[in-house]
């Protein structure tokens, strides 16, 4: 209310005529109705576009959980199965083995020691076995 | 309850999901007549109203999530529809491969056909007057006399300042004056 008398004062220095009609007198016909139709016109469209989208996002998502079950199946009974591989050990060492050993680690040692006070061990027949004794000789 | 209020009250539903339709009921109920006025006023009669109102209505839904609330919500819907209707009047013109006296011709041809005479010759008159003026002040008129919005609302729809505005709006006044005085 205080904006249309603001506007009217406004007018009324510069146009007499224009201030002394009524600002919102308007006389052009809507047709009857036009508004409550629009109204819920508008609200279909809009609202059915929207649960339509909403329709094809599950869909999708429905679709790609389909893809997605079909693909892992596709490849479960597909797939070669793969053969057993038996990699070679590397042989347990033998006490008498590691003694031979340049080198040793703290745990093969251990091992050894172990292994030393399980097995019999003649040190006397090792010295014949494995000394040539051409070569004591010759020295 | 207030147009801020209202406006409050749309954003608040908007914010669910459940209740957005209910926020698109108010917004229609609140805004749909200002709006259809204010393009009616532009494009002369209520088909090309009523096509442009729709294109408006269904871009301002599709973008209000966007709506920061910088602006009044007021302020922002009637800023769609005032360059939704400049656009239409643009390429209406354009459909008509004449020049813009000839589409102005076309609106007061439309506004002789639809206004209700009966009693009324002073509104006809009246309608005619702004027919006369440039695009740009009768916009300027019609915001400022039939939707009485501030000049700082005007400003921010039509991107003007309000001097400018101001000054608009009186040669438009005074334009109108004289064509009623010499129409007599």
């Amino acid at each position: 209310m205080a904006r249309k008398q603001e506007i009217k004062e406004e007018i009324e220095g510069i146009a007499p005529r224009l201030a002394s009609l009524s600002g919102n007198d308007v006389s052009e016909q809507v047709p009857e109705g036009y508004f409550s139709e629009l109204g819920d016109q508008l609200n279909d469209r809009l609202f059915s576009i929207e649960r339509e989208n909403d329709s094809r996002v599950r869909k999708l998502w429905t679709l790609t959980g389909l893809l997605a079950a079909a693909s892992i199946a596709l490849f479960m009974l597909t797939r070669v199965p793969v053969p057993d591989v038996n990699y070679p050990q590397e042989p347990e060492l033998t006490a008498t083995e590691l003694f031979y050993m340049d080198e040793f680690e703290t745990d093969e040692l251990e091992g050894l020691l172990s292994a030393y006070e399980a097995e019999e061990f003649d040190a006397e027949s090792i010295l014949l076995e494995e000394t040539d004794l051409e070569d004591l000789l010759n020295i | 309850m207030t147009d801020s209020q209202k406006d409050q009250e749309i954003i608040t539903l908007l914010g669910r999901r459940s209740t957005e339709q209910a926020a698109f009921q108010l917004l229609y109920s609140t805004y749909s007549k200002r709006l259809y006025w204010h393009i009616r006023r532009m494009v002369g009669n209520h088909e090309d109203a009523d096509d442009v109102l729709q294109d408006v209505l269904v871009k301002a839904w599709k973008a209000i999530k966007n709506f920061r609330g910088d602006s009044k919500l007021s302020t922002w819907l009637y800023r769609i529809a005032t360059n939704q209707t400049l656009t239409f009047l643009e390429k209406r013109s354009k459909r008509q491969t004449t020049s813009i006296d000839a589409d102005e011709n076309f609106i007061d041809e439309q506004l002789r056909a639809e206004t209700n005479i009966d009693g009324d010759e002073v509104t006809r008159k009246l309608a005619s007057a702004i027919e006369t003026l440039p695009e740009k002040q009768r916009l300027v008129f019609n915001m400022r006399y039939y939707d009485e919005l501030a000049y700082n609302e005007i400003s921010e729809i039509v991107g003007t300042s309000v001097g400018g505005l101001k000054a608009s709006f009186h040669h438009a006044v005074t334009k109108i004056e004289k064509f009623l005085t010499e129409n007599d």
